[in-house]
């Protein structure tokens, strides 16, 4: 079977051939290629580095996943590995984009572990200040309505 | 208020209706070729004002033969308004996901977070976020999630 190759193109113009056995781990992607075969498709919101990254994940998922047949233990074992240490090395900007852009294809798999990647950096939070600088959120609150769902919580300041 | 005097342009604006957000819409009395509608958002107590420029003044209009008289009020009809709170979070991150990433947060750390801003509180307050967030967190120790009501 000769592989399908679809082009992918990012905000910048820059495109990407894709094999498409790759590409339809976007549940988007899969269905507009479907829809316009033999099309490029227009990435307008995602930049290059972004759609590298996405790809990049689909790449390494698709080989797991027809590659190991039987899917054992350890071979799942090592993708989670991966993909931990592929959200690691992502400054705090990008891994937004990543994760909007995960959300954008719907690759399910893909958002699970951005939104996990998210959500240990708020859980390494110390306090809600922290967490509004880091993800640059505009506190709206007033000290008191602060204080109390601080009482209705039960947070130890 | 049923209607609101703009101080900067000197113009009486009536509440003609609300958006799905819940933000009042007010309108000014008599619209021309260019109009101002103004947003109140009843929860941050703030107006946005939307300046309209899409509509043809009454010189082209008559120019253009599109209209045979003068055009003196735009029948303004409230279900044709766009919430301005809906456009403004389409491209930050949509709520859902807000919601998916809290809820893999530790149960410690709620109070903490429904601090962070009137978002987060009431996405972590809704009910399908908590009975999602019991069900990841159901071997886990007691938790206080349900804001007590007085």
């Amino acid at each position: 079977m000769s592989k399908k190759m679809i082009v992918l193109k990012s905000s910048e113009g820059v495109s990407f051939v894709v094999e498409e056995a790759v590409a339809r781990q976007s549940k988007i992607i899969s269905f507009l290629v479907e829809e316009f075969p033999d099309r490029e498709l227009p990435l307008t919101n995602m930049t290059s580095e972004i759609l590298r990254k996405t790809i990049e994940y689909c790449k390494k998922h698709v080989v797991e996943d027809d590659g190991g047949g039987d899917s054992s233990s350890s071979s799942s074992g090592d993708l989670k590995e991966w993909d931990v240490k592929f959200v690691a090395e992502i400054d705090q900007p990008r891994l937004m984009d990543l994760l909007m852009a995960a959300n954008y294809l719907d690759i399910p798999s893909l958002l699970d572990v951005t939104c996990q990647k998210v959500a240990d950096t708020i859980a390494a939070c110390n306090d809600e200040k922290e967490i509004r600088a880091t993800f640059n959120i505009e506190n709206d609150f007033t000290e008191e309505e602060v204080e109390a769902i601080r009482m209705e919580n039960q947070y130890p300041i | 208020p049923f209607s609101y005097y703009d101080q900067s342009f000197k113009i009486i604006c009536n509440l003609i209706g609300f958006t799905d957000s819940g933000e009042l819409v007010y309108v000014p009395v008599r619209c021309y070729k260019s109009f101002y509608v103004l947003y109140y958002d009843p929860e941050r107590n703030r107006f946005h004002r939307v300046e309209y420029k899409g509509i043809a003044d009454d010189e082209s209009r008559l120019k253009h033969g599109l209209v045979k008289s003068r055009l003196f009020n735009i029948p303004i009809v409230s279900n044709h308004m766009e919430s301005l709170i809906r456009i403004q979070a389409t491209p930050s991150i949509p709520l859902d996901v807000i919601s998916e990433i809290l809820s893999k947060l530790p149960t410690k750390s709620v109070g903490r977070f429904r601090c962070v801003s009137k978002l987060w509180s009431s996405v972590t307050t809704d009910p399908y976020f908590i009975n999602r967030f019991e069900t990841q967190s159901r071997q886990k120790k007691k938790v206080f999630l349900s804001p007590s009501k007085e």
